[in-house]
């Protein structure tokens, strides 16, 4: 097998890999504007990979000997870079989570406590003057 | 004085019902305006079915968030609801409610500080915790001591009151697991006053708890690292509008 062919099979995981990312993005299981930095990477990987020789001579340039070690620098750096990213993502939507959990459970007891008072209203039992006393 | 004991319990269902029944005897001599709140974070057993029947007010957050989420929300209610302070205890009865009384006299003082910490290793010593816990305890009490600069005998203390101040503070910012040390760095680094009161306390009424095994280690890296960082990421807040009331500290 030629080295060229190596990459090109490369070349192809990535764009069955960008595939199946478009699928998901389709299917509403992924969101587009989370996934277009994924999507890039991907084709930027399959470009190095489908110019293998243009891409040494970038990889020479910046001190690697092998393709494959600067292939593997590429991706380790971009992909910690990603999970940086999404890292950074989760913990916002976590925050939002806490605090709208707490909203619904604040809302909710008021809601709740309006609508025993109001019963109680409805039923002439005189309401307290201020919050119940526990 | 308006007061809310705010009491976060997740899967209590054993140890709530008599809690209540004896925390609504301590305040009931009182003459401030005291309302307990259950927090029931998310239990999967009859935590809320306790605290409904207990007639207590409660907030049902429908997913656990984990014992900071859960008061956090109690802090939230006391400071929207304009009470003048909040009391958090533990929902697994390890904090007697005879307490009470004197956290309130403490909190209605002249001198009442923004967060004011029940200590069970000052004064007449009630129980002792496990021989792990103690060292755990230590090196927190060294952590808090060298990044906060504050000298407080219980960091891991959940019996604790909140003043005005201290609940507008952590409406904002309140850690979200494992929150009692860092809690106390957050305070700090806001130029608030904390101090510590000698408690009694007792062994756990009921449920499990959280730190056991391999989650112990994760607590003290994690608690170590996040005092460390809560100091420094509340400290710019203070510098804007110091105040030489501020500025002295209790502990």
């Amino acid at each position: 097998m030629s080295e060229l062919l190596k990459y090109w099979i490369f070349a192809a995981v990535c764009l069955v890999v960008a595939i199946v990312l478009v699928r998901l993005v389709l299917r509403e299981r992924l969101m587009l504007q989370g996934s277009v930095s994924y999507l890039s990477f991907l084709g930027v990987l399959g470009l190095m990979a489908g110019f293998p020789e243009q891409t040494l001579r970038i990889a020479r340039m910046m001190g690697f000997t092998l393709l494959s070690n600067f292939f593997f620098a590429v991706a380790i750096g971009v992909l910690a870079l990603l999970h940086l990213r999404a890292l950074i993502t989760i913990s916002k939507v976590h925050m939002r989570t806490v605090a709208l959990t707490q909203e619904l459970a604040i809302v909710q007891e008021r809601l709740e406590r309006a609508l025993t008072e109001r019963g109680r209203s409805a039923s002439g039992v005189e309401l307290p003057a201020a919050e119940p006393r526990a | 004085m308006r007061v809310l004991v705010v009491i976060p319990a997740f899967n209590e269902e054993q140890a709530l019902g008599p809690l209540l029944a004896e925390a609504r005897e301590a305040v009931a001599k009182l003459t401030d305006e005291v309302t307990l709140l259950v927090v029931d974070d998310g239990s999967r057993d009859g935590t809320l079915r306790v605290a409904r029947a207990a007639g207590v007010r409660h907030l049902r957050l429908c997913g656990n968030l984990g014992i900071g989420g859960a008061v956090q929300s109690g802090l939230r209610v006391a400071r929207r609801e304009g009470y003048d302070c909040a009391i958090q205890m533990d929902g697994d009865g390890q904090h007697p409610p005879s307490e009470l009384p004197r956290f309130i006299e403490a909190m209605r003082a002249s001198d009442a500080p923004d967060l004011l910490i029940g200590s069970r290793f000052l004064g007449e010593r009630s129980f002792r915790s496990s021989f792990l816990r103690r060292v755990g305890i230590g090196w927190l009490r060294l952590v808090v001591r060298v990044v906060a600069r504050a000298r407080v005998t219980d960091p891991t203390s959940g019996f604790r009151a909140y003043g005005a101040r201290a609940l507008g503070l952590f409406d904002e910012t309140y850690p979200y697991d494992f929150p009692e040390p860092e809690s106390i760095a957050v305070v700090r680094g806001a130029g608030l006053s904390a101090r510590e009161m000698p408690v009694q306390m007792r062994e756990r009424q009921g449920g499990t708890s959280s730190i056991a095994g391999l989650s112990t280690a994760y607590y003290m890296i994690k608690v170590t690292l996040a005092v460390l960082l809560a100091y420094v990421r509340t400290r710019p807040r203070s510098l804007t509008s110091p105040s030489p009331e501020e500025e002295s500290y209790d502990v």
